[in-house]
């Protein structure tokens, strides 16, 4: 009898929660199964919990610093005023740039010329990370 | 069993960004793309990680952040044929992979996850979360604090400023459509309820 079922509300209740299953679903093929489905719905939601917080921050302010160091790097290449500057006083220029000179930082914007994979190789190093 | 796609419209009307436009504003320097792009996958980047390859937490922060760096030099790179999501899963393997290697200084070594149904598990994992956004408010919030930042339903109730009463039956609901809304999109019967 479809009426006698238990309702999907209180079988999500079962599967999230600790309560008793009612003795009506140890006979119930249907409510059986369906409160089954309900429970690897449950795991699949409790698979993929929250990484850090700190971390997938950091992941977001990696893509705000890169792309500081991308456009000063295009602005490296097109301005030759500027490479003079960066040459001399590489630090200043990074600051201007709204970054935090690193070691890294200044072996790239003192060469802003070489193999992309080769300065995001260098650029993966801890500089840009939080 | 659960949809790939992740375009998929709120319970609202709005509908959520695609995973080409994510990829389009990531390339554009939108940084509203890139916080999407991160609050979608990283729970699946770090969980593969951690379950399938079994990384310790320090280093999987270590290629996570690897990860991370080769998403933004990649994405250039991703044509946009085929699914987002099979070249994701093929950077976060790479990344992994290749840092075992390191670690045991076998540069040759063949490296997979510890199995290969731990990724899929996780993929499902992953549409199921997706899902949950598409849901709206107050669902997303209330499932995404109970089962994603592993809160108790007081926990819930306390930080929503609601009953936990409320919290329970919303879990119940939001289950239940979230079930539902699993099944149409596979396009399995509707479920009774």
């Amino acid at each position: 009898m479809p009426d006698d079922h238990l309702s999907s509300d209180v079988l999500a209740s079962l599967a999230a929660g600790d309560d008793d299953v009612p003795p009506h679903v140890a006979g119930c093929p249907t409510c059986r199964a369906d409160l089954e489905a309900m429970r690897r719905l449950v795991t699949h939601l409790r698979t993929l919990p929250d990484p850090p917080a700190r971390l997938v921050e950091a992941a977001k302010t990696y893509f705000r610093r890169r792309r500081l160091v991308d456009d000063l790097i295009v602005r490296l290449i097109e301005d030759p005023k500027l490479r003079i500057r960066a040459a001399a006083d590489p630090e200043a220029v990074l600051r201007d740039a709204g970054l935090e000179p690193s070691p890294e930082l200044i072996e790239v914007i003192r060469d802003p010329g070489r193999d992309s994979s080769e300065m995001a190789r260098r650029l993966a190093a801890k500089s840009l990370w939080l | 069993m659960y949809p790939t796609r992740m375009a998929r419209k709120r319970s609202g009307g709005a509908t959520e960004a695609t995973e080409a436009e994510i990829v389009a504003g990531c390339i554009a320097g939108d940084e509203r793309a890139w916080d999407v792009l991160i609050d979608r996958y990283a729970a699946y980047i770090y969980a593969v990680e951690l379950r399938a390859f079994g990384l310790s937490a320090d280093t999987a922060e270590e290629v996570f952040q690897d990860v991370c760096v080769r998403l933004y030099d990649g994405l250039r790179g991703y044509s946009g044929r085929g699914e987002f999501r099979s070249w994701l899963r093929a950077v976060v393997l790479s990344a992994c992979r290749e840092h075992l290697r390191r670690e045991e200084r076998r540069p040759n070594a063949l490296v997979e996850p510890g199995e290969a149904n731990r990724i899929e598990d996780l993929e499902t994992a992953l549409a199921v979360r997706a899902a949950v956004s598409g849901l709206g408010e107050p669902c997303a919030t209330t499932i995404s604090l109970h089962f994603f930042a592993d809160l108790t339903q007081a926990e819930v109730a306390l930080r929503l400023g609601v009953p936990p009463g409320t919290v329970a039956a919303r879990i119940s609901r939001c289950l239940r459509r979230l079930r539902d809304s699993l099944q149409e999109t596979t396009g399995r019967a509707p479920s009774r309820g």
